[in-house]
């Protein structure tokens, strides 16, 4: 009965590189993206009939014709590696989803160690990136993870040897630029072996004045032992549309630290997994979200829980102000032999503002019994206790909305482990509490 | 009543307990002390039968009776009464309704008459006196919501109540300020009696203040490295547990 | 009796209440159209305007699909394989139990719900409704010198008809959802019970429903409405016998309180859930919601599901009235293969609206427990207050526990609070109560009981006493 109306929107296809799926000349990547060509034919696009996007409504990026973007724009931007100094000879610039070789600066690895955009590292590494390539990847038939996989043109490719402890943190940085409609689709794929021990840096800007699609996936695969902190900062356009999807694969006592914090875009979408195959696993997937006018953010997560004897832990936080929308759903599954999982997660979200909505969803799918799992989630406005203490101590009332609004938000950002990062993000967060308050 | 001959026990493969020798006879207050990780809270965990700890060697006798082979329920019918280090907290069930059920089991076990629930509120209410402790508490969830100090003194209130023939205090003083001390230490010296037998685990001195110990043994790596009368326990506290052990190792080497 | 007790003196009987009485019946062929549903309501005699729902009800359903979101998973049934109608041949007097069938009042003795005057229950009056028909409302005189309206829905269609026009189908559209629309067009009976304005009934109101014939559906029908200033505590019960084929029971009961009325309504659901490899069973599909339409008024829902191969049932309260409140207490036992979908939706329109959600599931065997719940604050809900708690116990390695809270809040000035936890019992809870003298089958019931001590009480003393020994029933045998 639906079926009528489910085709009424469509993402144009066939205005991206010229209807062709773009090539990467490794037989196994090749293939896996143009079956990812085919299969993409044969999923809908997603709408809010569908339980996953039942409050995000996709319709306007359906609406746009996007193109990827050309090597001409490329040369016109330029990015200073300096501006996170503890990453500036560890820096991967890419320009509307193309690899910006000139900005981009990467010296004095340890031995071993491949900091490199996709296209260079199939070259020169083809072994190690037919072996991981979308290895880690579970989403199935998801039109987006599709969408990237045929379209990608280019992302980073990290690997981190055995034994290796590499201090920099490494840092890639995506900037969209130029003209309406441009598309871009990184795709990211980080292995470390085991008893290794890294920091990567996902960041994500562009123009405020172009309605801009960014669709990106990265995939990380972690060895035993190894201890990977990962930051993803969105800080997009506010009229741009960006879909991610995260995954990562875990092996016998990996630990993920991985925090998202999403500023930007009209519409986000986040999708993040971590899938714990090893026993003694441990993921941490923490957000933090501010939107406000007529923005969107969408974060679904899956701990993924396969084996015994694993640990997750998850802090999600959002403020909502104007007229935005939050969305969380976020599910803690563990698996039938997964026993000893201890997981817990928790959502908590301000509204600030009376046009703004929250819709919140943490689940909990357990199919062992010796477990330990939470979650809880709140949704309200500051602690009237502590308001009172702060005005009891002299604040006004903006002030101290201000800083407990802040308060909430640093919460998630406190434990960043690159300290400029950490510090531009507590700038951006008092701007956003200052502005916020003052509609 | 008991005796324990070389006992060994372990837990999630790792041996605390490693040859242990030891009788408590009717009517004798044991002390066993010892610094952390001794294996103290481990002997009276294993002799109440902790499902966590294997027994690999050696033996445990209750009344002659070798009971290696009985569940920690079998165990407390049969007269053996450990108090928690750290009591268990159970939302949702009520003290009464605990010891109610638990006494009865012990006077099945005995072939006695169940008490109803009338005689048994009588009963209890007896023994709210020992430890100074409120009616009120016998409507609460067990040890939910308890300060330290309740939680110590509903685990003797408990042991009032089911009159055990054997009593295993795990540091029931540790945590205690000097007033509830008093009332724990007290309460016990109310219960205990001739027909009685007594360990108490500690870490410090300052409960056999309140306590007679008859005899005190020093636990160190899983052994008894020493025992005497309570003078024993005087001189570890005017020395510390290192000289004491030390002087042990010394005549060992 | 204490818990306790209660749950030493039960004994090992897996379903108790199995047994088939033999009557004959009065049944419509089997199928459903638009035939079938003008005999129905020729059958009872129905005024206009409850055809025309039936109808309207009936076309709506034509249209719609049968929900696929929930948590469980069955053969599909055929609806054309059904019988609509089935009701004892005899058909009893309404003020005398004489001519009702001996073998149902014998039934109703045997499930522990007596009807002669004699014998019955002190202080609560009881609608028996035997598959799809109402035998016997007891107390409707008593009731009667109060103005409470306490009878089966299908008498009320003939004496009040103005009362249930204005009321059915207010807060459960016929369209509402599939189970609901289908009940709409082929419902048979049920109970009604109407509060007049500032009364407080005088005693429990309860209905028992019992499926006894093995080819038929039920769908019942309740409607409580409670007046300004009205209380009444209303009880359902329900058992059938066992049968190798699943029997669909798809209920609809609403329930309106005006302003400053309070409505609290408990369920003990015990129907047949099938044998240990999940064969027959009852399918409940039931849609149960409240409207507290006038202002301080309340609805409190209190169910424990112990019974059917499925259940399927989010008995919810829309707050309309500024500074009502919705509370919603349940116990959901699932053991061997059966499968429970249950919550409960709390939508929040008036101010100040408070609301309560406890839930308790307890999964045992190769069974599937889902908890699944929604809190909507509406724009316009200033001070909305929700606060819930979910907690799940998984015993043994087989079964599944699932939390689908979905939150919805569009105020700022709501506040909603959802905690949710799973675990299994205890090791040194288990010990620690053992070491007390406690054998472990003891101990795991006394932890259980203190898991769903807060919901039990919040049941009527009547039915906590049978509540906890369906509980110990239900899981004997699966711990340990």
């Amino acid at each position: 009965m639906s079926s009528v109306t489910a085709q009424e929107t469509t993402f144009n296809l066939d205005t991206l590189n010229a209807g062709k799926v773009p090539v990467m000349n490794l037989r196994t990547v090749d293939a896996i993206k143009s079956e990812a060509s085919v299969a993409l034919k044969g999923v809908p696009f997603p709408t809010t009939r569908d339980e996953e996007w039942k409050f995000t409504n996709i319709k306007p990026i359906a609406r746009g014709a996007f193109v990827q973007g050309n090597l001409q724009s490329l040369k016109a931007v330029s990015y200073d590696t300096a501006t996170v100094p503890e990453a500036k000879d560890s820096t991967l610039v890419f320009v509307n989803g193309l690899y910006n070789s000139d900005s981009s600066n990467v010296k004095d690895l340890p031995e071993g160690v491949i900091v490199t955009n996709f296209k260079d590292a199939v070259e020169k590494h083809s072994a190690l990136v037919e072996v991981s390539f979308n290895k880690a990847n579970n989403f199935e038939d998801d039109y987006f993870t599709l969408l990237n996989t045929a379209q990608f043109e280019d992302g980073a490719f990290i690997y981190i040897p055995k034994d290796t402890k590499f201090e920099r943190p490494i840092h890639l940085v995506y900037i969209t630029k130029g003209q309406e409609n441009t598309a871009s689709f990184p795709r990211n794929l980080i292995v470390a072996e085991r008893h290794s021990e890294f920091t990567v840096v996902e960041e994500y800007i562009g123009d405020d004045d172009a309605a801009y699609l960014t669709t990106s996936f990265t995939e990380i695969l972690l060895g035993e032992s190894s201890h990977m902190s990962h930051v993803r900062l969105q800080k997009d356009g506010l009229k741009a549309y960006h879909i991610n999807r995260l995954v990562s694969q875990l092996q016998r006592d990996a630990d993920l630290q991985s925090y998202t914090v999403s500023l930007g875009a009209e519409i986000f979408r986040n999708d993040v997994r971590a899938v714990m195959q090893g026993e003694g696993s441990h993921a941490t997937l923490d957000g933090l979200v501010l939107v406000n006018n007529n923005q969107l953010s969408d974060t679904h997560s899956i701990m993924d829980h396969q084996v015994p004897n694993c640990t997750s832990h998850q802090l999600h936080k959002t403020i909502v102000d104007g007229k935005s929308t939050s969305v969380f759903n976020g599910k803690i599954f563990v698996r039938k032999d997964a026993q000893k999982t201890d997981a817990f997660q928790e959502n908590h979200n301000l509204q600030l503002s009376r046009d703004g909505m929250v819709y919140t969803k943490p689940q909990l799918e357990i199919f062992a019994d010796d477990v330990k799992c939470s979650h809880g989630a709140t949704v309200g406005q500051l602690d009237d206790e502590q308001e009172f203490y702060l005005k009891s101590r002299g604040l006004d009332d903006k002030s101290t909305k201000e800083i407990l609004t802040f308060g909430f938000a640093t919460e998630v950002i406190e434990s960043l482990p690159v300290n400029s990062i950490k510090e531009d993000l507590r700038k951006a967060v008092e701007v956003y509490t200052t502005r916020g308050l003052s509609n | 009543m008991l005796k324990i001959v070389n006992l060994h026990a372990e837990v999630d493969g790792t041996e605390i307990l490693k040859g242990i020798n030891l009788e408590i006879k009717a009517g004798e207050v044991h002390a066993v002390m010892g610094p952390n990780g001794s294996g103290k809270s481990t002997l009276s965990k294993v002799i109440a039968g902790h499902p966590a700890y294997e027994v690999t060697k050696g033996e445990i006798y209750f009344e002659g009776k070798n009971i290696e082979e009985l569940a920690a329920d079998e165990r407390a019918r049969l007269g053996i009464f450990l108090a928690f280090q750290y009591p268990v907290e159970i939302p949702g069930v009520s003290n009464s309704m605990l010891m109610r059920q638990a006494y009865n089991s012990i006077r099945r076990e005995h072939g006695e008459e169940e008490m109803d629930p009338l005689e048994f509120d009588d009963y209890v209410h007896q023994k709210l006196d020992i430890v100074e402790m409120d009616p009120k508490f016998l409507d609460r969830s067990v040890n939910d919501g308890f300060s330290g100090g309740e939680k110590k003194r509903n685990e003797i209130l408990q042991l009032a109540v089911l009159n055990p023939k054997l009593a295993l205090l795990d540091e029931t003083d540790s945590g205690l300020d000097i007033d509830a001390l008093k009332i724990v230490s007290e309460g016990i010296n109310k219960i205990k009696d001739s027909s009685k037998g007594v360990l108490l685990v500690t870490h410090y001195q300052r409960i056999l203040n309140y306590i007679t110990p008859d005899y005190v043994h020093v636990l160190k790596d899983g052994r008894i490295v020493k025992s005497g009368g309570k003078e024993l326990a005087l001189q570890l506290e005017a020395d510390g547990y290192d000289n004491i052990i030390e002087s042990v190792n010394g005549e060992a080497k | 009796m204490s818990e306790i007790d209660a749950l030493d003196s039960v004994v090992s009987q897996p379903y108790k209440y199995g047994f088939k009485t033999e009557i004959e019946y009065d049944d419509f062929p089997r199928g459903l159209n638009e035939d079938i549903i003008k005999m129905i309501s020729e059958k009872k005699g129905e005024p206009d305007f409850m055809l025309e729902f039936r109808l309207k009800a009936y076309r709506n359903w034509l249209k719609m699909t049968e929900p696929t979101w929930p948590n469980v998973e069955y053969p599909k049934i055929d609806y054309q394989d059904l019988v609509y109608y089935s009701a004892p041949k005899k058909k009893p007097k309404l003020d005398s139990l004489d001519e009702v069938d001996p073998a149902i009042l014998e039934t109703y003795e045997k499930l522990g719900i007596p009807l002669h005057e004699q014998k019955m229950m002190q202080n609560v009056a009881v609608d028996a409704v035997f598959d799809s028909v109402s035998v016997a409302t007891t107390f409707r005189k008593k009731l009667a010198e109060v103005g409470v309206i306490f009878c089966s829905i299908s008498e009320a269609l003939k004496d009040y008809p103005e009362l249930v026009k204005k009321y059915i189908g207010t807060v459960i559209p016929p369209g509402d959802n599939y189970f609901a629309a289908l009940n709409s067009a082929v419902f048979t009976d049920g109970s009604f019970c109407y509060i007049p304005k500032g009364v407080k009934c005088p005693m429990e109101l309860s209905t028992y429903f019992r499926i006894n014939n093995e080819e038929s559906g039920q769908f019942e029908r309740t409607l409580i409405v409670a007046e300004e200033g009205a209380s009444v505590s209303y009880l359902e019960g329900c058992t059938a016998p066992m049968f190798s084929k699943n029997q669909l029971h798809a209920a609809v009961v609403e329930l309106v309180a005006l302003d400053n009325a309070e409505i609290k309504y408990s369920t003990v659901q015990n129907w047949y859930s099938g044998d240990k490899n999940g064969v027959g069973g009852i399918y409940n599909f039931v849609t149960k919601r409240g409207i507290c339409k006038g202002v301080n008024s309340k609805i409190s829902w209190t169910q424990v599901e112990t019974g059917s191969a499925i259940t399927w049932k989010y008995p919810s309260v829309i707050l309309q009235g500024d500074n009502s409140i919705g509370e919603f207490y349940s116990v959901a036992v699932t053991n061997d293969k059966m499968q429970a979908d249950t919550g409960t939706k709390m939508i929040h329109l008036g101010k100040n609206t408070r609301s309560t959600i406890i839930s308790k599931g307890i999964s045992a065997g190769e069974s599937n427990n889902s908890y699944r719940g929604l809190v909507k604050i509406g724009k316009k809900a200033d001070g909305a207050r929700n606060y819930s708690v979910c907690d799940s116990m998984l015993i043994g390695d087989q079964c599944g526990a699932h939390t689908f809270p979905y939150i919805e809040s569009a105020n700022s000035t709501a506040s909603i609070e959802h905690e949710a936890s799973t675990s299994k019992i205890g090791e040194d809870q288990i010990f620690y109560l053992q070491s007390r003298g406690l054998d472990e089958e003891d101990a795991v019931s006394l932890i259980i009981n203190g898991f769903v001590k807060e919901v039990f009480k919040e049941l009527p003393m009547e039915f906590a006493v049978e509540a906890t020994k369906l509980l110990s029933i239900k899981l004997e045998g699966s711990v340990g």
